[in-house]
């Protein structure tokens, strides 16, 4: 009788650990299939691919809304001189937050990773354009004079960001690849002065083949895209 | 009659596996921690019930502890970083393996035994 207590005792407690088992295999697996999640690249580049097509389209979608906006604008323009007073008004305020294109006289420049190889003195990631690059040239720019600047057709404006992302720079969260080229509306002189100070931006770089520096007569610089703003509201009273 | 915690384990065992039960994943190396300690004292038990050493109060309250002291103690050297699940494992698992051997051996005697009486 005292022989079959204790297997009695290790049954009762054998069904606990049973459940016990059960219950971390189940979370076992459950662990596994939340740790793979993207398995499929095949999959993953028919959707990256099918995004990028969507994206395509509602590009041009929203261009030729855009144009639709002008048209009627240039409509009601035509009615009385108060409502063609503020429609220029409106082209003034879309002109200097970067929503129209921009002409005029500048420079290109254009960046580019050096086809060097590193030596002693240069390190490899000496020789490739990084993000910080361009932003230290746009505030370089932008210091001196510079009213309109788009780096690979992308408009830099006050909602601009400029990162690296992967092998990428992103700017205005649409990724670009080198070469890259800055067009800047402003004195060309100057623009291209202050870039090649003495000690400046350009002799920064550890070989000249990485900038090329064109003055032009007439560049044209790409709008931006309008940014919906979610928190920061303007002043009741206006100023 | 050897067979009965054999039945229960496996009965305990389809009891849970058939549900639909989700414990959230950090807790999943806590969790086979535990079963693992429930494993040292099944087996602690068995061994003991061979050796004729078995007191059940000492067994379950044993059983009870050992499981939540195991996943808590792993989960505090989680907290101040060190790795007590590790500790854990080779203890428990090294009690596991010297107990099944212990069983083994008990089994095989009696079974020697038996056998020369038989004769």
């Amino acid at each position: 009788m005292r022989n079959d207590s204790w297997i009695t005792k290790i049954t009762i407690m054998s069904v606990i650990l049973g459940m016990l088992l059960a219950v971390s295999l189940k979370t076992q697996q459950q662990v596994g299939v939340e740790n793979n999640v993207p398995t499929n690249l095949r999959e993953m580049v028919a959707v990256i691919r099918d995004t990028k097509q969507q994206n395509k389209m509602l590009k041009d979608q929203v261009e030729l809304l855009q144009e639709k906006i002008t048209a009627y604008e240039k409509q009601a323009g035509n009615g009385s001189p108060a409502v063609a007073a503020l429609i220029k008004e409106l082209h003034d305020s879309k002109f200097r937050a970067g929503l129209t294109t921009a002409e005029g006289a500048g420079i290109v420049l254009q960046l580019k990773d050096s086809p060097g190889k590193p030596s002693t003195e240069t390190a490899p990631i000496d020789l490739i354009i990084h993000d910080s690059d361009i932003r230290n040239f746009i505030n370089e720019l932008v210091n001196a004079g510079a009213e309109a600047i788009s780096v690979n057709d992308q408009r830099v404006t006050s909602r601009s960001a400029i990162r690296c992302a992967g092998n990428n720079i992103q700017i205005n969260n649409w990724p670009l690849v080198a070469p890259y080229e800055i067009k800047a509306i402003g004195d060309p002189k100057t623009l291209e002065g202050a870039l090649r100070m003495p000690q400046g931006i350009v002799d920064s770089f550890p070989d000249p083949k990485m900038v090329t520096i064109k003055q032009e007569n007439h560049i044209t610089i790409k709008p931006a895209e309008l940014t919906s703003y979610r928190w920061a509201k303007p002043l009741e009273s206006g100023r | 009659m050897a067979w009965l915690p054999l039945v229960g384990l496996i009965a305990g065992f389809l009891a849970i596996y058939t549900q639909d039960i989700k414990v959230p994943s950090y807790m999943a190396s806590y969790l086979s921690l535990g079963t693992l300690a429930g494993l040292d004292s099944f087996f602690g038990g068995i061994r003991a019930g061979l050796e004729g050493k078995f007191h059940g109060d000492i067994f379950i309250s044993g059983f009870a502890v050992n499981v939540i002291l195991a996943a808590a103690l792993a989960y505090f050297g989680d907290q101040i970083g060190v790795n007590l699940f590790l500790a854990a494992v080779v203890v428990l698992g090294g009690r596991v393996f010297l107990n099944l051997s212990l069983i083994r051996r008990y089994w095989l005697t009696k079974a020697v035994l038996s056998k020369k009486r038989g004769r």
